[in-house]
């Protein structure tokens, strides 16, 4: 063969195949810059979502109640909707195109998420008001059994005629006054379906009332709001414990069930033990109180009370060493607050004087502001105003500083006290909760992994688990496995919970263990109805630190599947989570300033970790104010036609070693094994009052409003639990008659019997109306710093009648009532007390209808 | 003498057909692979950055390992604008007309790569920008064959070349 029949053989063969090999390699890369594209718009309109999420629960003061959240949901889904749709190029009206993609949307919150994903809905035919139309409803017709049509003008123009003044009414007739425009349940085959709301079908002009036929359309749709809870049964008979918990991303847990015969609703935070001691003082009558033995919501009343010097001391961990120390001396919350919003109110008026007003208008609004009339001068033009009203807002300010940084410190105390208090009571209660003892998550019932493969395969198997692995054990793991395990430890205060222990491992398995279950729900059922074809929706294998940075923060989770891109389906998910909301507070995004300077915007604020604050801090005791980051972000306000045209709430400045860049040699006061440990006694206090006083004052939605426990006691049964633990005492007491009909009030006071003694268990005198045919509730407030372990019940309990002559109860020698039987004291005699009183008591025990015991 | 020259010709022409030709064209499919590689590793050490809101180690040295991984050698280029929190309260805004205070200042491949040595982690916050850029320093196999034919006047010349930017989405921490 020649050289040149050579050359064209190849350039047959080798040329079509080297053309195909280009184009072909050139699509592949098309696909994953098309891939990398999207991931970028996926994670862009993800962020986006999320900065709607966050400015929503910024701007909303109700953004923490339930229903307000879900409308921040919402409204998050669909900007990230708007903007996905705009990022893939299209206009926002069309995003419904996109919907079909994203299988689902996951919002992770405080105590609970939610799930966003498409749902098949039918189509309700509405009228031109948008109200949904009926069978029955003027223009509806039967075409066939189950089958109607429907004529909307009819609607328009009964609207039209009603809309028209009656004297131009002029050829005009009401539709709705004829007989003939409306559906008669007579003529009705179906008579059932009279009333039902009316949905399109998949054949034009033809309705239906039955939603089995009716047109489906694809809709997203925030599914039930689920929360990160477990329930636990464990031990038999008396022991027995049916708890139910509910966790948070941070230490507050919600705990309701029954725990050996008592049933129990707690709310609070949960620290380790043995981190605090509270010295309660009341200052008048010089006596401490055992405020750990009270009840949550009793001692946070007792600290804001404004009798009592309170104070803190956090310990170091394991050790008696006292850490630091918060102190408040009577502080009266209530009038603090309300000074600091009058004097807020100052500020506003201060800040709302505009350029455009007279300068008498501006003297005189400067001059109503007491009581600094004149004391930073009058203005004598309307340039020296702004100096003037600067100087007013710093000094205004620096009065509302210290009023805060003592609301501060005792909401730091509250919350430190109440978590204590119900920590204690967790220790003590469920201290032995076994991890393996879980039988539902969230709601669901947790199968355990085996052979079957029919059974709900989990991640994570609590089953396997010993016996000795406890769900609130809260000890640092010594021999932690790994160094960032082991960094997690220093990182933070000694109340916070390590990530290394045993309860955070199991809160985190629980939580993700439900997400996965129920995301994995939604996105088979999803694929069940989808209209994209050829596709498998799936949910996709999230890594370990993506788990992480969902349950340390809110986060929104995006997932996009199953668009066409280049050569494949596009399959893939996006993570953000978010640092500036209103719900959740993680101690590192806690900002802070010298209290002498907060407010000023010549000075900076910093992180804990900063160097500047550290060194400045060893050189002298300083207090601190602290704000978490949001505040900073959302906090600016523009109006151009004031003085100053960007208002701020927080003035100082981002310090540029720590908040602006993050990069320079930080310094952590928490390491004991750092030779700086302890060196900065102001930021390690600053520290435990920012993290205390923020999640003390985050509305919980989902809270007990009283944190306690109750038992029922029925006939002569006693309290399992003594005086000590009681917190009340509920005694329904029935009819009780009186001879003399004019004394219409009986008054007595409840005392608990103790051998041959009483008890005085109230300060209070316990009234309810005589010869009343109603049920009365006596709730008896028991003195929460009793230390009796007596018991309480009908035959312990002892009532004193507070009228000498009263004739409730039959007199002298009348043992019983007429016609029924002896009535006569259950037990022997109590010193002090006369047989006749005696015989009152019993007399109106006789009429106790039932008695509940309140627990702390 | 005429044929002697032509099939000199038509040796010349099928040499370059048949193997210059396909070498320069495998080439330039391996660089459209590289191209690829280096594309999805840039983009993808931007987008996981900015989720995260820190540049790691570990990402960092995952970047200049992919990239290296396909023969050549490149320049890296990395840019934090970090933003400037404070623009909108050190000055008094007396005016009402200034649009857009966001100010951002600039840090740098040098200063990115030196913090990453020393702690392993370059830090960043909600709302800083981060961009890399990555380009080949040698010649390729096919830029060499090109030259032959043509040449393209320039010292920065590249063929294979990937950037991506993005808002960062998180307060990153060590």
């Amino acid at each position: 063969m020649k050289l040149h029949g050579l050359g064209i053989i190849f350039a047959l063969i080798v040329l079509p195949i080297i053309l195909v090999m280009t184009y072909y390699i050139q699509l592949q890369v098309d696909t994953l810059i098309l891939q990398k594209k999207y991931d970028s718009k996926l994670l862009d309109s993800t962020y986006d979502a999320l900065s709607a999420f966050e400015l929503n629960t910024a701007n909303e003061d109700l953004s923490t109640v339930s229903d307000s959240l879900r409308t921040i949901v919402e409204a998050s889904s669909n900007v990230f909707f708007t903007t996905l749709a705009t990022n893939l190029g299209m206009s926002s009206a069309s995003k419904s195109n996109i919907e079909p993609y994203i299988p689902s949307l996951l919002f992770t919150l405080y105590d609970g998420y939610y799930i966003s994903a498409p749902t098949q809905v039918p189509t309700v035919v509405t009228d031109i008001d948008g109200n949904a139309v009926a069978v029955g409803d003027l223009g509806v017709k039967q075409a066939s059994a189950g089958v109607y049509t429907y004529n909307p003008d009819l609607y328009a123009d009964s609207k039209k005629f009603g809309q028209t003044p009656p004297d131009q009414r002029v050829g005009m007739t009401d539709p709705a006054v004829d007989g003939d425009n409306y559906l008669s349940s007579e003529t009705l085959t179906n008579v059932d379906e009279f009333g039902h709301i009316l949905y399109e079908t998949n054949t034009a002009g033809r309705y239906t009332a039955n939603i089995a036929n009716a047109k489906k359309t694809t809709k997203n749709v925030l599914k039930n709001y689920m929360p990160y809870s477990a329930r636990y049964q464990q031990g038999t008979g008396t022991d027995f414990i049916d708890v139910t918990v509910n966790y948070t991303l941070d230490n507050f847990l919600n705990i309701e069930g029954t725990i050996k015969g008592e049933y129990y609703t707690k709310s609070g935070y949960l620290l380790p033990e043995n981190c605090i001691n509270v010295i309660v003082k009341h200052v008048d009558e010089n006596r401490t109180v055992d405020i750990l033995k009270y009840n949550q919501e009793q001692a946070q009343e007792i600290i804001e009370s404004g009798s009592y010097k309170t104070t803190l001391q956090i310990k170091e961990y394991d050790s008696e060493n006292v850490l630091t120390t918060i102190e408040v001396d009577r502080p009266n919350v209530e009038a603090k607050e309300n000074n600091i919003i009058s004097l807020k109110n100052k500020i506003t008026e201060l800040r709302n004087i505009s350029t455009a007003d007279s300068l008498d208008s501006i003297k005189a609004t400067i001059n109503a502001i007491t009581p600094y009339s004149g004391y930073f001068g009058i203005p004598a033009s309307i340039e020296e105003a702004p100096e003037i009203i600067k100087k007013m807002i710093a000094s205004l300010n620096v009065r509302i500083t210290e009023d805060q940084y003592i609301l501060d410190e005792t909401s730091a105390i509250v919350y430190y006290t109440k978590a204590a208090i119900f920590s204690k009571w967790v220790h003590t209660e469920l201290g032995k909760l076994q991890e393996n003892s879980i039988v539902e998550v969230s709601g669901q019932k947790y199968q355990i992994v085996g052979n079957d493969y029919e059974s709900e395969v989990l991640l994570y198997d609590f089953s396997e688990l010993e016996d000795t692995s406890y769900v609130f054990d809260l000890k640092r793991k010594v021999n932690a496995v790994t160094t960032t395990e082991k960094d997690e430890n220093l990182n933070a205060g000694v109340t916070e919970i390590n990530k290394s222990s045993t309860f955070y491992r199991h809160k985190y398995n629980v939580i993700r263990n439900s997400i996965q279950y129920n995301l994995n729900l939604a996105m088979s059922t999803y694929n069940s109805t989808a209209h994209v074809a050829g596709y498998d929706y799936q949910m996709p294998v999230m890594q370990n630190d993506e788990w992480d940075r969902i349950l340390n923060n809110v986060s929104i989770v995006s997932f996009m599947q199953g668009i066409k891109c280049g050569l494949k389906k596009y399959n893939n998910y996006k993570v953000v989570s978010s640092t500036n909301n209103e719900i959740v507070v993680t101690p590192e995004n806690i900002y802070y300033v010298l209290k002498s300077s907060f407010n000023n915007e010549e000075s900076e604020y910093h992180r804990i970790d900063c160097k500047k604050l550290y060194e400045r801090d060893t050189l002298a005791d300083y207090d601190y104010m602290s704000f978490s980051s949001k505040e900073v972000k959302y906090d600016k306000q523009y109006d151009k036609n004031r003085f100053y045209a960007y208002t701020y709430d927080h003035m100082n400045l981002a310090c540029y070693d720590c908040v602006n860049d993050h990069n320079n040699e930080v310094i952590n006061i928490f390491d004991p094994s750092a030779e700086n440990y302890k060196d900065a006694p102001g930021l390690t206090k600053a520290y435990y009052i920012a993290v205390g006083k923020e999640r003390n004052n985050i509305y919980k939605m989902n809270a007990f409003v009283n944190s306690q426990g109750y038992e029922v006691l029925n006939g002569n049964t006693t309290s399992s639990r003594g005086l000590n633990e009681i917190k009340s005492i509920e005694v329904v007491v029935g009819t009780v008659k009186s001879l003399d009909l004019n004394e219409t009030i009986l008054t007595y006071k409840p005392y608990i019997k103790s051998g041959a003694n009483l008890i005085d268990i109230t300060d209070a005198v316990y009234s309810f109306p005589a010869n009343s045919l109603e049920n009365h509730t006596l709730t008896i407030q028991v003195k929460p710093d009793l230390v009796s372990t007596r018991a309480v019940g009908k035959t312990t309990l002892f009532f004193d009648i507070q009228q000498d002559q009263s004739s409730a109860v039959f007199k002298g020698s009348q043992t019983k009532e007429p016609g029924a039987g002896d009535i006569g004291p259950t037990y022997g005699s109590i010193t002090g007390v006369s047989d006749e009183d005696m015989l009152e008591d019993a007399i109106l025990k006789s009429y106790i209808q039932g008695i509940r015991v309140i627990y702390k | 003498m005429s044929d002697t020259l032509i099939t000199i010709v038509a040796i010349l022409l099928a040499a370059i057909l048949m193997f210059i030709f396909p070498l320069l064209s495998m080439s330039e499919r391996g660089d459209d692979i590289s191209q690829l590689s280096v594309a999805t590793a840039t983009t993808d050490f931007v987008d996981n950055a900015r989720a995260v809101g820190k540049i790691t180690l570990e990402e960092y040295s995952k970047l200049i390992s992919t990239i290296y991984a396909t023969g050549n050698s490149y320049d890296v280029e990395l840019e934090v604008k970090v933003l400037d929190e404070n623009v909108g309260k050190k000055s008094a805004w007396t005016e009402g007309t200034v649009i857009g205070e966001n100010v951002y200042y600039s840090i740098y491949t040098s200063q990115i790569v030196e913090s990453l040595e020393k702690n392993g982690v370059y830090a960043m916050k909600e709302g800083d920008i981060l961009s890399a850029s990555v380009k080949n320093t040698n010649k390729t196999m096919s830029q060499t064959i090109r030259g032959v034919f043509y040449s393209i006047a320039g010292s920065d010349v590249y063929s294979i070349a990937a950037q991506h930017s993005g808002v960062c989405t998180a307060n990153g921490s060590y």
